[in-house]
C-alpha cells in the first residue's frame, strides 16, 4: 500500500469515527444538557442567585444616650443600602442577638458620644462584627468604617471644623468597584463548564465503549488507537468550544459582565485549556475502563478541584500555604486567572503569558502520560 | 534473506513468506502452548493453560465449553486484542506478536456483545465499519446490498440498532464483521440467548461464507448441540483443551453406552432419581 | 446393562430400552464426570410442604406490559399447579423475563391480573413473601462478601431465628458442597459454585414456591445436570417451581411449559404435547428447537394468509 492510499484510509477511518461520535453526541441528551443547558443554569445561579456581596447586612445599633448627633448617625446607617438596621436598648441585648446570629454586627454609640466625638482620644463608637465569614466580616467592617468616616466629615464640616485624622483613607476597589460578586464569579464559570465537558463527559463516553463491548469490535479493525482517541476527542473539543462561546456571549449580554481583553486570546486560551481537560478525561477513562468509576473519579479529580481550588469562588491567596501549593497542579487555576484577567482587567501580558505557559506545560505532560498508557490491546 | 520468526513447527506445514508474496498457509490459525492469566484483586485467575491446536482450511471449527473455559480469552488472543503470557500464535501465517495490524486487516471479529452502537442506525453502523475496514466507496453499495439480502435486513436500514430484536442485532453484528470478506472469521458466542430461528439462519450464513467465499470460521459457543454442526470441535474446560476432533469421533468414545429409556406407568421423575443412584449409570436425563 | 428397575410401583409398568447415538452433551459429561468426584445426595427439603386445598398456585390472566409504545408482554395467561415444574421458554427479548418480574412483584403489570398463592406480590405482606424463593439471573450475589456471609445475610433477610439460621446454613454448606469454599469471596468462585450459592440462598427459608430466572446460564453441563437433579428433588417434595430459560432442551425437565416469542405465547402444554405439534413426515422426532421453528413458521404463514384475506 503506497503512502497516498495509506493516508486516505487513515483519514477515512478517522472521519468514520468523527461521524459516529458526532451522531452520538447529537442523540445523547446528557451531552447537550452539559454543553448548553448547564451553563445557563450555572450562570443564573451564580449570576443572580448566589451573592457574596455584603448587602442588607443586618446590624444592631445601641444608642445609650439618644440625641441629635446619634440620630443623625443612625440615620446614615438606616439609609445605607448595605445595612438593615435594628435597635437595641443595651449592649448585652445586642450581643445576645449577635450570638444568636440575628444580626451580623453591632454599632455601639456610647453615652459619651457627643462629647468625645471630635476628640482624637477615646473613640465614642465601638463596632463588633461577626467574624465567622471572614471575607464578609472584613467587607462589613469596611462599610461601617466608610459610613462612619463619611458622616464624621459632614458633621465636622457642619461644625465648621476640620477633621484631624492621622491618615485619610481612600478606599477604592480596583476592577470591581461595586464589589459585585457576579463580575468575579462569571468568568470562572467558563472554566467549570469546560472542565465538565472535557473531563467528566469525555471520560464517561470513552469508558462507555468499554462497558458496551464496542471497544473490542472496533480495536480489531485496522483502526489504530490514536485514530480512535482523536476521533473521540475532536467532536468533544468542538462541542466544548461551542459551549464556551455560548457561555461567554450569554455572560456579556445577559449579565453585563465587561470584557476588556482580546477575544482571540480568549479563544487561544480556551483551546489550550480544553485540550488539557480532554487529556485528563482520556486518562481517567483509560484507567477506569468503567463508566460509573470514570464519572466518580472525574468528579473528585477534576470537577471538585476546579470548583474549590481554582480561584473561581475562593480566593487562592487566602488559603493556607499547603493548599496553595496544591492549587498549582489544578489546571483550572491557570485558566480562571486568565479568564478573570481578560474579562475584568484586559490584556495584561505578564499574567496571560505565564498562565498560558503553565497550561502548555500541563498539556505536554498529560499527553505524554496518555500516550504511554494507551495501546492497541485490551489491557 | 529475512530472518524467520521463532515458530513451533507442528505436524502440518506452515509456510513463512520469504519473498513478500501472500501465500495462504495451510493452517489459518496455529496456537502453540499459549497461557494467559489475569489479576483480579489479589488472586490470579488462569484463563488458559498451555493450549495448543491448529485449524484446517475451509472448515467451521467450534470452540465448545462452558463459561470460564477460556473461550473468549482465546478468541481475543487470536484477534490480537490481548497478548499471551507465554506461547505463540500464528494467524494466517503471521506472528501475532509482531504483525498485529496486518492480522487485524485480514480477520473479521464479532464479540459477544455484537459490537453494535445502539444509538446509531443499521446503516450508520455499517458505514462506520466500512470506514474502519477501508472498504472503497465504490464497492459499498454492492456490498451492503449483498449483506442485507443475506441477513434479510433490507427493510430496517434506518432503524436504531438498539431497537432491533436479539436475532436482528446478531445478524447486523455479523454483517458488520463481514463488511469486508475476511480470510478468518472469529465469532464469540454469536448465538447466545437468540431464538432458534435466528440461530439456524446464522448457521446458514456461516456455512455460506465457508463454502462460497472461502472463509475459515472459528466459532465459540456454550450450546453443546451446536458442536454437531461444526466440521471440527475444540473442547475446552477451565482453561484446558480437552480434545480436538470431528464431532462424530468424539461420540464414538461412547458408542454402545447410551440408551433411551421409555417407561409407562412409572412416574418419570422418580425413575430418574433411581437411575442416578445406580453405580453403573453415569448419567441420566429427561428427553 | 440395566436389568432391574424400580419395584416400588404397583401398577403394571413397561420399560423399553433402546440404544441411541450419543449426543455431544453426553460426551462432555462423560469426560467431566471421570474427572470429578461423585455428587453427594442429601435431603433437599427438610420439612413437608404445607398442603392446601388449592391446586392452582399461580394464575396469570390477560397479563400485559407496555414500555412506552413497545408492548413487551401481550395479554398472556397460564396457570401453574402445586408441585410442578413450570417452564417459561423463549429467546432473549421474548418477554419471559418481563413476565417473570411481574410475577415476582418486581414490576407492575400494565394490564391483566396475576396471583401467586392467592396474593399479588407487589402489595403482598412480608409474610406472603416468606413462602417464595427467588434466584436471580446471573446469580446476583454480593461479590465482596464471602460465601458464609452471603448465606448469613439471606438467612437473616428471610427472618430466620438464630437457631434456624445455623441449621439452614449448615444444610446449605452440606447439600451444595460449599464447605471448602465457605470463606472465599463470592466474586472469586467458579461459575458453577456461584450458581450453587445462589440456589442455596434462595432456599434458606424453605419456600413453597421457587422462582428461578435463567438458573443454568453459562454453567457446564455437569453443573446443569446437578442443578436439575436438585430441582427435581424439590418438586418431588411438593415445591412449585417456575423456571425461565433460553435453552430449549431444558423444556424436557418441565411438567408444563409455555414458549414465548415476541411477547405472546407460541405454544403451551407438556413437552410431549408441544413436540407432537411439530411432528411431520420429514421430522419424525422433533426436539424442542424443531418445534419452536415449526411453530414460528406456522405462525408467520398464518399471519401472511390472514393479511391476504
Amino acid at each position: 500500500m503506497n503512502k497516498a492510499t495509506a493516508s486516505t484510509t487513515t483519514n477515512r477511518r478517522l472521519w468514520g469515527m468523527i461521524i459516529k461520535e458526532s451522531l452520538q453526541i447529537m442523540r445523547d441528551p446528557s451531552s447537550i444538557a452539559i454543553a448548553f443547558i448547564l451553563p445557563v443554569v450555572l450562570l443564573f445561579l451564580f449570576g443572580y442567585g448566589v451573592s457574596l456581596d455584603a448587602k442588607h447586612v443586618p446590624v444592631g445599633l445601641v444608642i445609650e444616650q439618644p440625641n441629635a448627633a446619634t440620630a443623625s448617625l443612625s440615620g446614615a446607617f438606616e439609609h445605607s443600602e448595605y445595612f438593615k438596621t435594628s435597635y437595641f436598648h443595651s449592649i448585652q441585648k445586642a450581643e445576645m442577638a449577635l450570638d444568636a446570629r440575628r444580626i451580623d454586627g453591632i454599632i455601639w454609640l456610647k453615652n459619651n458620644f457627643s462629647k468625645q466625638l471630635l476628640s482624637a482620644r477615646e473613640p465614642p463608637i465601638a463596632v463588633r462584627v461577626n467574624g465567622v465569614n471572614s471575607n464578609q466580616a472584613g467587607i462589613t467592617q469596611g462599610f461601617i468604617q466608610g459610613v462612619w468616616i463619611n458622616w464624621l466629615e459632614h458633621f465636622a464640616q457642619g461644625q465648621g471644623r476640620k477633621l484631624e485624622m492621622a491618615v485619610q483613607m481612600e478606599q477604592r476597589v480596583w476592577f470591581n468597584p461595586a464589589l459585585t460578586s457576579t463580575l468575579f464569579l462569571v468568568p470562572g464559570l467558563v472554566a467549570i463548564i469546560m472542565t465538565l465537558i472535557g473531563s467528566m463527559l469525555t471520560s464517561m463516553v470513552v469508558a462507555r465503549e468499554w462497558d458496551r463491548g464496542t471497544m473490542e469490535a472496533i480495536l480489531v479493525t485496522p483502526l489504530h488507537i490514536n485514530e480512535f482517541l482523536a476521533g473521540k476527542l475532536i467532536p468533544y473539543f468542538i462541542l466544548g468550544m461551542f459551549s464556551m462561546v455560548f457561555t461567554v456571549t450569554l455572560a456579556i449580554w445577559q449579565f453585563e459582565v465587561p470584557f476588556r481583553g482580546s477575544f482571540w486570546i480568549l479563544l487561544l486560551a480556551s483551546m489550550l485549556f480544553m485540550l488539557v481537560s480532554l487529556a485528563i478525561g482520556l486518562l481517567i477513562s483509560i484507567l477506569s475502563k468503567n463508566q460509573f468509576v470514570a464519572g466518580q473519579v472525574s468528579i473528585i479529580v477534576s470537577f471538585l478541584p476546579a470548583f474549590i481550588l481554582s480561584g473561581f469562588i475562593f480566593d487562592i491567596q487566602s488559603m493556607p500555604d499547603a493548599i496553595q501549593i496544591i492549587t498549582h497542579i489544578v489546571p483550572a487555576r491557570y485558566f480562571v486567572a486568565i479568564l478573570q484577567t481578560l474579562f475584568l482587567a484586559g490584556d495584561v501580558w505578564p499574567v496571560l503569558l505565564s498562565n498560558m505557559g503553565a497550561l502548555l506545560l500541563m498539556l505536554f505532560i498529560f499527553t505524554v502520560i496518555v500516550r504511554k498508557k494507551s495501546n492497541n490491546h485490551l489491557e | 534473506m529475512r530472518s524467520l520468526q521463532p515458530v513451533t513447527v507442528a505436524n502440518d506445514m506452515n509456510s513463512q513468506s520469504l519473498t513478500g508474496l501472500e501465500i495462504k498457509p495451510e493452517t489459518p490459525l496455529q496456537v502453540s502452548s499459549v497461557s494467559k492469566s489475569f489479576q483480579s484483586g489479589t488472586r490470579t485467575i488462569t484463563a488458559l493453560k498451555e493450549v495448543s491446536f491448529s485449524l484446517s482450511r475451509g472448515e467451521v471449527t467450534g470452540l465448545i465449553g462452558p463459561d470460564g473455559a477460556g473461550k473468549t480469552t482465546l478468541m481475543r488472543l487470536v484477534a490480537n486484542l490481548l497478548l499471551p503470557d507465554s506461547g505463540h500464535i500464528q494467524v494466517l501465517g503471521m506472528d501475532a506478536a509482531t504483525h498485529g495490524q496486518a492480522i487485524q486487516a485480514s480477520i473479521g471479529y464479532m464479540p459477544q456483545s455484537f459490537g453494535l452502537y445502539e444509538d446509531l442506525t443499521v446503516q450508520e453502523n455499517l458505514d462506520l465499519y466500512a470506514n474502519l475496514q477501508g472498504v472503497p466507496l465504490a464497492q459499498r453499495k454492492a456490498r451492503y446490498d449483498k449483506l442485507m439480502k443475506m441477513t434479510g435486513r433490507q427493510a430496517f436500514t434506518q432503524r436504531l440498532a438498539g431497537k432491533l430484536s436479539g436475532g436482528m442485532k446478531q445478524k447486523l453484528g455479523l454483517a458488520c464483521a463481514l463488511v469486508r470478506t475476511p480470510s478468518l472469521l472469529l465469532l464469540d458466542e454469536p448465538t447466545v440467548g437468540v431464538d432458534p430461528v435466528s440461530r439456524r439462519e446464522l448457521w446458514d450464513i456461516v456455512y455460506h461464507q465457508v463454502q462460497d467465499e472461502g472463509v475459515d470460521v472459528l466459532m465459540s459457543t456454550t450450546y453443546l448441540d451446536e458442536a454437531e454442526r461444526c466440521h471440527e470441535v475444540l473442547l475446552m474446560h477451565e482453561g484446558k483443551l480437552l480434545g480436538q476432533d470431528k464431532p462424530a469421533t468424539f461420540s464414538k468414545t461412547l458408542s454402545g453406552r447410551t440408551y433411551q429409556l421409555q417407561a409407562k406407568g412409572v412416574p418419570y421423575r422418580r425413575l430418574l432419581v433411581e437411575l442416578e443412584q445406580r453405580p453403573d449409570i453415569l448419567d441420566a436425563a429427561l428427553g | 446393562m440395566l436389568t432391574q428397575i424400580s419395584s416400588n410401583n404397583t401398577e403394571a409398568s413397561e420399560i423399553r430400552i433402546t440404544p441411541q447415538p450419543a449426543r455431544f452433551e453426553d460426551v462432555f459429561i462423560a469426560t467431566l464426570k471421570t474427572r470429578q468426584p461423585a455428587v453427594k445426595k442429601t435431603l433437599m427439603m427438610q420439612r413437608a410442604v404445607a398442603q392446601s386445598k388449592d391446586d392452582v398456585i399461580i394464575k396469570v390472566d390477560n397479563l400485559e406490559r407496555r414500555f412506552g409504545d413497545f408492548v413487551a408482554v401481550k395479554k398472556i395467561g397460564f396457570v401453574v399447579r402445586r408441585g410442578e415444574i413450570f417452564g417459561l421458554l423463549g429467546a432473549n427479548g421474548a418477554g419471559k423475563s418481563t413476565t417473570f418480574r411481574m410475577l415476582c412483584g418486581l414490576l407492575p403489570p400494565s394490564g391483566g391480573t396475576l396471583s401467586v398463592a392467592g396474593h399479588d406480590l407487589r402489595t403482598a405482606s412480608a409474610k406472603a413473601r416468606r413462602s417464595i424463593g427467588y434466584m436471580a439471573q446471573k446469580f446476583s450475589l454480593y461479590t465482596n462478601l464471602s460465601v458464609m456471609q452471603n448465606l448469613r445475610f439471606f438467612a437473616r433477610a428471610y427472618g430466620l431465628n438464630k437457631q434456624r439460621q445455623k441449621e439452614r446454613i449448615q444444610w446449605a454448606l452440606d447439600t451444595f458442597e460449599l464447605t471448602t469454599y465457605q470463606n472465599m469471596n463470592t466474586g472469586e468462585l467458579p461459575l458453577g459454585y456461584k450458581q450453587r450459592l445462589s440456589f442455596a440462598s434462595a432456599l434458606m427459608h424453605e419456600p413453597d414456591i421457587l422462582f428461578l430466572d435463567e438458573p443454568t446460564s453459562g454453567v457446564d453441563p455437569l453443573a446443569r445436570q446437578e442443578f436439575w437433579q436438585r430441582t427435581n428433588a424439590l418438586a418431588e417434595a411438593g415445591v412449585t417451581v417456575l423456571v425461565t430459560t433460553h435453552f430449549m432442551q431444558e423444556a424436557n425437565f418441565c411438567d408444563h411449559l409455555v414458549i414465548m416469542a415476541e411477547g405472546s405465547i407460541l405454544a403451551a402444554g407438556t413437552p410431549d404435547e408441544i413436540r407432537k405439534q411439530a411432528k411431520s413426515p420429514e421430522q419424525e422426532k422433533p426436539d424442542m428447537e424443531d418445534a419452536f421453528i415449526y411453530l414460528i413458521e406456522h405462525q408467520q404463514k398464518n399471519n401472511q394468509e390472514g393479511s391476504h384475506e
